[in-house]
């Protein structure tokens, strides 16, 4: 029975563990726009990748396939 | 681009643009199918087409904004220099950088679309993210590929331009305030969840046998992971309190400090001294729920706000002047930066602006109340929210409208009636009153268990503390009628706040201008009578008489105006309005005045023997008579259905300047079932309104914003009816299309219920609270449940107001109706 407090330690620690990287989010403002993240949920097609911003600049991107 | 665009004369005018939605009008362009209004709007329609980014449109029909503006194209060339450089850039390497414009124009998912592909349009441009309720958009891009000028250059192109008024450069604070409510709910919700999970085997009532030092194990983790709990996320609660009672306040805040403090300490004493497990479960799944109440509550609150619901603008437009001198009508959400604007007499600056051609006449009552007019000459900036008085000035807008700025001038202390809002202090009494009968009730709550049973002591007290919510009760009112507000803007009836619903719903008398109010003003149904077989009605005569009408915002003279050939001329050189009797002016070295028969009589005119016609304005040039414009003034469509709606609750009366015989032109069902007065002055007319107040009368002015201000202020409720030119006067508390008129029993009937939607939310409160309090006061009711009640009667009460009032505006025919929008 005394293992229960390995168990305890275990998953105190896996909770504070999330709970820093919340914290850490919020700080790093991943939390400051809750709006327009929605709006894109509307708005995303399959022809258009979501990477992010530093692997994109300078390179050529796929041009949108024109509806001709 | 494609092909040249062509301009064709057989596409209808009025057809609205491809691109914007505004109708088109004599600068129409025809290209590929489509008819757009400007060049501007062509254009940007074929670098989308081109670039294959049509879905611009799918996403939201008419998402552009009008592109008819000057071709300033050295506009952002100030971006290079190194000091402004540096504001917007937030990062660079020389090479790679990254950029933050703020973009006024964002307003839709659209934009939000577009912007976010503007990679599609130069190699030299990464993946951008647009904030949208800031109207911020970030771009990394290569400076060796697109310099930054260019790029501003090249959102510009597509019609969003970024701001560049150097004031508002400067970055905006990061929201610490939302960052420390993420964080404290993150804590709660931490804390909550795992507190729980130690308290699991009490809730299932298991005896620990030979592990007895399990039991205390657990009441001290959970009392180490509340520390966090009671002083990081119930800060607020507590500095709240603490503040209310220093300044002798009892505020909503206190019961919940106290339960929380009540709570946190027998569950302390209780685990230091191994008498029991605690209430910490309770007392970090109190405050969970608190926060994410509060969460929400204030996410609704910022969706009522106007600026961010873009359609639900002021209804008050402006005039543009366009590059060949011509002017156009602009609705105020679609007036940009650089545009240039015309001010009439009477009208407002909607937005900082400078001054083109002066000297102008400004007043600022409508921002510190003092109406002492000052001069300003050419060059001259102006500040929002001044009233020009005299001759038409042009100005050049420097910042976009502020929507909250003019709304919160709007609510300025200087506007505020005198007339007593019975539910708002009714409220704020209630809540005061009712801190102190909880307080009152626990106390004898913890007294009575206290001699009787304590082990059900801290259980009652704390309960009854948590379960008592006045906040419903505090609530109902602003949330049903912010919601019934948001419902009105919809419909085209805009209040300058919710306090304005309850007016309308207690009153008693609806007062009616005529001309411009019931009838078109005129509009469209113009003769003039020349005086005399001689008279020489000649084109330099005609345009001087258009131009100083046109400089005049009454309803007469915009008639007058738009019945003679338009002319691009220059504004009169001076002018003055004088209400109720005329206006003159000097245009082009000619002395023109028009006005009324009376007013011509006291300037001894000589008017020639005549009858008298219902509705007529004389004209005097250079001392010369010439004749007089004849009216027809038929009376708005619709109106004389719903007039008979009205007439059953509420006493109606017309009251106009106009002459009797005039008056008595009314169709009879709307004259026959009204008091009738003709003849009235502006000052006749508020001391009409007053004395029907001194008789006990709850009114409603409906009129012409410029010349029946003195009556719109004087009643419980002044209504001012715009026609796309606004004349806006600040003392009134509504603002009505004219075109919306007829709906008025509609408005009515809606915030009669609004009002009745509120009291059922006071009840369904009320009742909670007496349930709520008695179950907790003998006992039966854990904190913790108490906890969870709590936000939800919030939530409750929130969804009966919004709901509530939605369904009351279904019940007033406030869908039903189809040309309702303001656009």
């Amino acid at each position: 029975m005394e293992v229960i407090v390995l168990l305890l330690a275990a998953s105190l620690a896996l909770a504070i563990l999330f709970l820093v990287a919340f914290l850490w989010s919020v700080q790093k403002g991943q939390f400051d726009d809750t709006d327009t993240p929605a709006m894109r949920i509307l708005t995303e097609d399959d022809a258009n990748p979501t990477s992010t911003q530093y692997e994109r600049v300078g390179t050529t991107q796929p041009k949108e396939p024109s509806n001709e | 681009m494609a092909t040249e665009p062509e301009t064709s004369s057989e596409a209808k005018v009025g057809t609205p643009c491809a691109h914007c939605g505004t109708p088109c009008g004599k600068g129409m362009v025809t290209h590929d199918h489509s008819a757009f209004c400007c060049r501007g709007c062509a254009m940007v329609y074929d670098i989308l087409n081109e670039n294959g980014l049509n879905r611009y449109y799918e996403l939201d029909e008419t998402a552009g904004k009008p592109q008819n503006k000057s071709d300033d194209h050295g506009r952002y060339d100030f971006f290079a220099e190194v000091d402004v450089r540096q504001k917007l850039i937030q990062f660079s390497d020389g090479k790679q950088s990254r950029v933050s414009f703020h973009i006024p124009g964002i307003h839709c998912v659209a934009c939000v679309w577009l912007l976010e592909r503007l990679y599609v349009l130069n190699e030299g441009i990464g993946q951008p993210e647009v904030q949208f309720t800031k109207k911020t958009i970030t771009i990394p891009f290569n400076e060796e590929q697109i310099s930054l000028v260019e790029l501003a250059n090249l959102l510009d192109k597509i019609g969003y331009p970024p701001e560049f008024s150097l004031n508002d450069l400067e970055q905006a604070p990061v929201d610490r305030s939302r960052r420390r409510y993420w964080m404290q709910l993150g804590v709660a919700g931490f804390a909550f969840g795992n507190i729980m999970l130690y308290s699991f085997p009490s809730y299932l009532g298991l005896q620990v046998g030979t592990t007895s030092w399990l039991a205390p194990l657990f009441g001290w983790i959970s009392l180490l992971l509340s520390i966090p709990v009671l002083t990081y996320s119930a800060q607020d609660y507590f500095r709240s309190a603490w503040l209310g009672i220093r300044h002798r306040e009892l505020s909503v805040d206190v019961p919940i400090a106290l339960g929380i403090l009540a709570l946190f300490g027998q569950s302390a004493f209780d685990i230091v001294t191994g008498y029991g497990e605690g209430y910490l479960d309770s007392l970090a799944g109190l405050l969970f729920f608190l926060l994410i109440g509060k969460g929400f509550q204030k996410r609704t609150f910022d969706e009522l706000s106007f600026d961010r619901d873009y359609r639900s603008y002021f209804p008050i437009a402006a005039t543009q002047v366009l590059r060949n001198g011509g002017t156009s009508t602009l609705s105020l959400n679609r007036v940009q930066a650089g545009d240039r604007l015309r001010i009439r007499n009477g009208e407002l600056v909607p937005a900082d602006a400078i001054l083109v051609n002066g000297p102008a006449l400004i007043d600022y009552s409508f921002v510190t109340g003092e109406s002492t007019p000052e001069e300003r000459i050419s060059g001259d900036y102006l500040y929002a929210g001044g009233r020009h008085t005299g001759a038409p000035i042009d100005v050049d807008v420097v910042k976009e409208v502020s929507q909250s700025y003019l709304t919160s001038l709007w609510n300025h202390k200087s506007f505020q009636k005198d007339h007593e809002r019975k539910l708002d202090r009714w409220t704020h009494q209630v809540g005061g009153v009712f801190t102190f009968v909880v307080l009152g009730i626990a106390t004898c709550t913890a007294v009575y268990w206290g001699l009787t049973d304590p082990s059900k002591v801290l259980r009652s007290f704390t309960s009854v503390l948590i379960v008592a919510c006045p906040c419903a009760l505090a609530l109902s009112a602003p949330f049903a009628f912010g919601s019934a507000l948001r419902i009105l803007r919809r419909e085209g009836l805009y209040l300058k706040n919710g306090a304005v619903v309850e007016g309308m719903a207690r009153a008693s008398d609806v007062i009616f201008d005529k001309t411009g109010t019931l009838t078109h003003g005129g509009i469209g149904h113009v003769t003039f009578e020349p005086v005399g077989e001689d008279v020489d009605w000649n084109p330099a005569y005609q345009s001087a008489t258009q131009t100083l009408a046109a400089a005049s915002t009454h309803p007469l003279s915009r008639a007058i105006a738009e019945s003679l050939p338009q002319n691009e001329t220059n504004p009169p050189k001076s002018m003055r309005e004088l209400n109720g009797k005329g206006i003159e002016g000097w245009v082009d070295d000619h002395h023109v005045r028009l006005g009324s028969r009376a007013w011509f009589g006291e300037m001894q005119l000589n008017i020639p023997p005549g009858k008298q016609a219902r509705a007529e304005s004389w004209l005097c040039i250079d001392g010369k008579i010439l004749g007089r414009f004849m009216f027809d003034d038929p009376v708005r469509p619709g109106l004389e259905h719903s007039w008979s709606e009205l007439a059953t609750p509420y006493d109606l009366h017309i009251l106009t300047g106009d002459s009797a015989e005039g008056a008595a032109r009314l169709p009879d069902a709307i004259g026959g079932i009204a008091h009738l007065r003709a003849g009235q002055s502006p000052s006749e007319k508020r001391e009409t309104v007053s004395s029907l107040q001194d008789a006990g009368r709850s009114v409603i002015m409906v009129g012409d914003g410029l010349n029946d201000a003195g009556a719109l202020k004087q009643s419980d409720v002044g209504i001012a009816v715009s026609d796309d030119i606004q004349s806006f006067t600040p003392a009134c508390d509504a603002i009505l299309h004219a075109k919306n008129v007829h709906r008025l029993p509609s408005y009515l009937s809606f915030s009669t219920r609004c009002v009745h939607v509120v009291f059922a939310s006071f009840a369904v409160s009320l009742s909670y609270n007496v349930i709520g309090i008695t179950v907790a006061a003998m006992g039966m009711l854990s904190p913790l449940f108490a906890a969870i009640l709590m936000p939800l009667s919030s939530v409750t009460v929130l969804i009966l107001a919004v709901s509530g009032t939605v369904f009351a505006a279904k019940r007033s025919h406030l869908y039903s109706a189809g040309d309702a929008t303001w656009k």
